[in-house]
């Protein structure tokens, strides 16, 4: 039984924000599987909310390519397409670079002691790279730094669907491909050497870490 | 990939979505929708002669890429012209164009070529004319083309989601870009192409965009301690 909704000042908005961001959770940590089938009912009942802001949290992750919704027939989870996540990793890299490249000249000793720390982050190369990429890692040391709205927005649309396929690897061979570019990235950036720490940063996109994209291909998905 | 047949949504529909979506779009875009100005479901409907359902979907879908500002319950308008954040968006424009350039340029085919060739022909027309809304457009094409021919379909849409704040930019015309350097800038990056230099031609893409990076540093991007107390990210 859905809880009604009434009351608050504006409660409709707080409520879709909290079913996307456990929707959002649940996609990125794996809990929801690539392919798997969406119920709204299900939906519903496991978050405590109605039908309207359920299907609102749903378009908002159809945007961000997690979820993909087919009128009258079905939701799902998007299945992870090896060309699609290349794609995607080499665009996220482009932007990467570009951050890296026009922030480091405007980086403050906190933020190069933080980037220092952010290379010792983590138990092994995977997660220090994929905490690395968020806004807690140093990929959010460079965006804050360089304050462009419009580049904070697009990674956050785009970083989760990188970010899910990266937890998903069942291998580490990506991970450790992309180390040392990462190290190199910062080394290059704390000594302020804004280019080289640039290239550093599509390295580690377009040499390491899109080899995962190998992992998902499979010889004919049906995934239904 | 396309999907298979049974798993498309009704044709009707999705076109009368698209229709109604490049109406506004190019309502908004050449100014018979003006900044700022309150769109009312009734009045939309009334216009375009459709249903409210597609009418929403395109709003939502313009919603995304800044065009139409909606707040639930309250207003949907068509977005204030907002210098930062059109100069934020070409600066990142900037980005994906120049990087395009280094990886596309050495294995450009001739096809291509051919039509950079004609974007950068109509660039130079329209800006003898003064034809600002065919400069933006034609320089848009150019751009656009050289990364179609890249094939990374993410990429293609994530500068095609920009461009309506380079469109718009037209309206409002002042730097970072003059209108009598464009037509000589882009030619020098066709040059650059026709020799499949992608480090030249990138490296033309880069100056071409650096005005937008050093009017964000001066005029637009926030003291430290303001980004502390707010970020974007």
């Amino acid at each position: 039984m859905p809880v009604p909704v009434t009351g608050a000042a504006s409660p409709r908005r707080l409520i879709r924000d909290e079913v996307f961001l456990r929707l959002l959770d649940a996609i990125i940590d794996g809990d929801l599987l690539p392919g798997e089938q969406l119920f709204d009912a299900e939906i519903e009942r496991w978050v405590g909310v109605s039908r309207t802001p359920v299907r609102e949290a749903l378009n908002q992750l159809a945007a961000m390519g997690l979820v993909e919704i087919l009128p009258q027939r079905r939701t799902r989870v998007t299945p992870i397409e090896p060309a699609r996540l290349r794609d995607l990793i080499a665009t996220v890299g482009i932007l990467v670079a570009g951050v890296v490249r026009d922030a480091t000249p405007l980086l403050t000793d906190a933020d190069r002691e933080e980037l220092r720390e952010a290379l010792d982050s983590g138990d092994d190369a995977a997660s220090t790279i994929r905490t690395g990429l968020s806004t807690d890692g140093f990929l959010g040391v460079f965006v804050r730094r360089l304050d462009n709205g419009t580049v904070a927005r697009l990674l956050k649309r785009h970083l989760p669907e990188m970010q899910r396929a990266l937890k998903a690897s069942k291998s580490t061979a990506a991970f450790d491909k992309a180390r040392p570019s990462l190290k190199a990235l910062i080394d290059a950036a704390t000594a302020g050497k804004a280019d080289k720490a640039a290239r550093a940063a599509l390295d580690l996109f377009q040499k390491g870490l899109v080899t995962i994209a190998d992992e998902f291909v499979v010889p004919r998905k049906e995934l239904r | 990939m396309p999907l298979p047949v049974s798993d498309t949504a009704p044709v009707e529909r999705r076109l009368l979505r698209d229709v109604v979506y490049n109406r506004l779009y190019d309502g908004i875009l050449d100014g018979t929708l003006e900044p700022g100005e309150t769109l009312l479901d009734e009045k939309l409907t009334a216009w375009l002669g459709v249903s409210r359902t597609p009418i929403r979907e395109a709003l939502m879908k313009l919603a995304d890429i800044g065009l139409v500002e909606m707040a639930p319950n309250r207003y949907t308008r068509v977005a204030p012209i907002d210098l930062k954040a059109i100069d934020e968006a070409i600066y990142t424009t900037g980005l994906l164009h120049e990087q395009a350039a280094r990886t596309i340029v050495p294995t450009l085919d001739n096809a291509t070529v051919t039509r950079l060739d004609k974007a950068q022909k109509d660039v130079r027309k329209a800006a003898k004319a003064r034809d600002l809304p065919a400069l933006g457009r034609a320089f848009n094409d150019f751009f656009l083309e050289l990364e179609r021919a890249g094939e990374n379909d993410v990429l293609v849409s994530v500068s095609e989601g920009l461009s309506p704040q380079l469109l718009r930019y037209i309206s409002v015309w002042q730097n970072p870009f003059g209108v009598d350097d464009l037509p000589a800038a882009l030619a020098g990056i066709l040059a650059a192409a026709k020799d499949r230099d992608g480090a030249q031609a990138g490296d033309l893409v880069r100056e071409l965009y650096a005005g937008t990076l050093k009017q964000f540093l001066e005029d637009y991007r926030r003291r430290d301690v303001d980004i502390a107390q707010s970020p974007v990210f």
